[in-house]
């Protein structure tokens, strides 16, 4: 696997998205030491200081767009995975669709973005771990390895785990499909299946978290029956 | 049978396009249409004893957030007054080609990808969708003029609907 080490960047999704423009499709990683502009979903800052894994992939794809959102979960289980490998004993958890939670406070997060430049599809997933820190301000709690444990692996440790772990998902979702994907999700998000309050663009709105589909929406039950599928939008637990 | 409720309470335009989502409904074998554009929201149902249902949802720039009737609907933008009933069938149409949010800018405090008479090209994007906390960009499928952008910012789509018009 092909993978690109930076000092600095703005940010490894946009720098993979150069290399998409401009017709290279991976598969690859690009790691950055710092972010000057780390984003997550729709602008939002992410902090990225020395010592913490940025990271993105890139890598061409013939899936249709209604199904790239398979890769967020794809991705979730590789992180999910790599921070169980290198703290067993943690109490990790994914939050719809990708967010990784140590004890209930978010170590990771995860953006991805597509696109298809000279005729070719393409996936961006960017990833952020906070191993030596984490923001304090956030609106959702944040922790990272250091706060649970004394001695932290090094990013490059990390970064050679999860690449590990994606290209074993990855392979696993193009070799079987969604569902081995779904599943293998569905086991490691059950602490979050049971009260949420999902907050969209234009509406709150809170239920039981039951199930997920085979695009990938959760299923929440409203209190009067009703199951919407949430496709985007921010969810909270309880 | 679709009939219009309170006609003669609606401006001219929301009446015109209230008649022809009728005229619609009457032609096939749909028994309700609904569609979305700007602030406005129309939905004609052949159910019920209300059979036609307009609202203004949440539009905290130009309308109250408050469901008013059709006729207090406001109407955002002058292309809101051309046919509807013509826009899906219309050979520029680029309809969604899956189920999520509509972003018509990067991010939130930036400007606009585009805007209604933006000349673009081939592979221009137009807007993001995302859905499970994926973006996905909506290119322009041709050269042309964007004639209408038929949904706001952080609006939910489904997959089908007409999200804008290049000519």
């Amino acid at each position: 696997m092909r993978i690109i080490e930076l000092d600095i960047a703005g940010s490894t999704n946009a720098e993979a998205r150069q290399l998409a423009d401009a017709a290279d499709f991976g598969p690859l990683w690009i790691r950055a030491n710092q972010q000057t502009v780390g984003r997550g979903r729709r602008g939002r800052n992410w902090t990225s200081p020395l010592g913490n894994l940025y990271a993105s992939t890139l890598f061409p794809t013939n899936k249709s767009m209604s199904d790239l959102g398979h890769y967020s979960f794809v991705a979730a289980i590789a992180v999910h995975e790599t921070l169980n490998q290198i703290f067993p004993s943690g109490n990790f958890a994914i939050k719809w669709p990708n967010d990784i939670l140590l004890d209930k406070a978010k170590i990771s997060g995860l953006l991805l973005e597509t696109g298809k430049t000279h005729h070719q599809s393409w996936v961006v997933v960017g990833i952020g771990i906070n191993i030596v820190s984490h923001p304090a301000d956030t609106p959702y709690p944040a922790t990272s390895l250091a706060e649970h444990q004394e001695d932290v692996p090094s990013v490059q440790d990390v970064m050679a785990l999860l690449t590990d772990r994606f290209s074993n998902w990855h392979a696993r979702y193009e070799n079987q499909g969604f569902e081995a994907i779904r599943s293998a999700w569905l086991s490691r998000a059950a602490d979050f299946m049971g009260p949420v309050t999902v907050r969209l663009a234009d509406e709150t709105f809170s239920g039981q978290a039951i199930d997920m589909d085979e695009k990938g929406a959760l299923q929440v039950r409203l209190a009067n029956g009703t199951i919407r599928a949430v496709h985007a939008g921010d969810v909270f637990l309880g | 049978m679709a009939e219009k409720k309170k006609p003669a309470q609606s401006k001219g335009s929301e009446t015109a396009l209230i008649r022809e989502l009728a005229d619609i409904l009457n032609e096939t074998d749909l028994s309700e249409i609904e569609m979305k554009r700007g602030d406005l929201k129309i939905r004609v149902s052949k159910h019920g004893g209300q059979v036609i249902n307009a609202v203004a949802p949440h539009a905290p720039v130009t309308a109250p957030a408050t469901s008013v009737s059709a006729a207090a609907a406001p109407i955002p933008t002058p292309a809101a007054s051309a046919a509807p009933a013509d826009i899906s069938n219309h050979p520029g149409a680029v309809k969604s080609p899956m189920v999520g949010t509509a972003y018509v800018r990067p991010s939130p405090d930036a400007a606009p990808f585009i805007s209604e008479g933006s000349n673009v090209k081939e592979g221009d994007t137009i807007l993001l969708i995302e859905a499970m906390k994926t973006f996905n960009p909506i290119t322009a499928p041709k050269s042309g003029t964007i004639t209408s952008i038929l949904v706001d910012d952080a609006q939910p789509v489904e997959f089908g609907e007409v999200l804008f018009v290049i000519e």
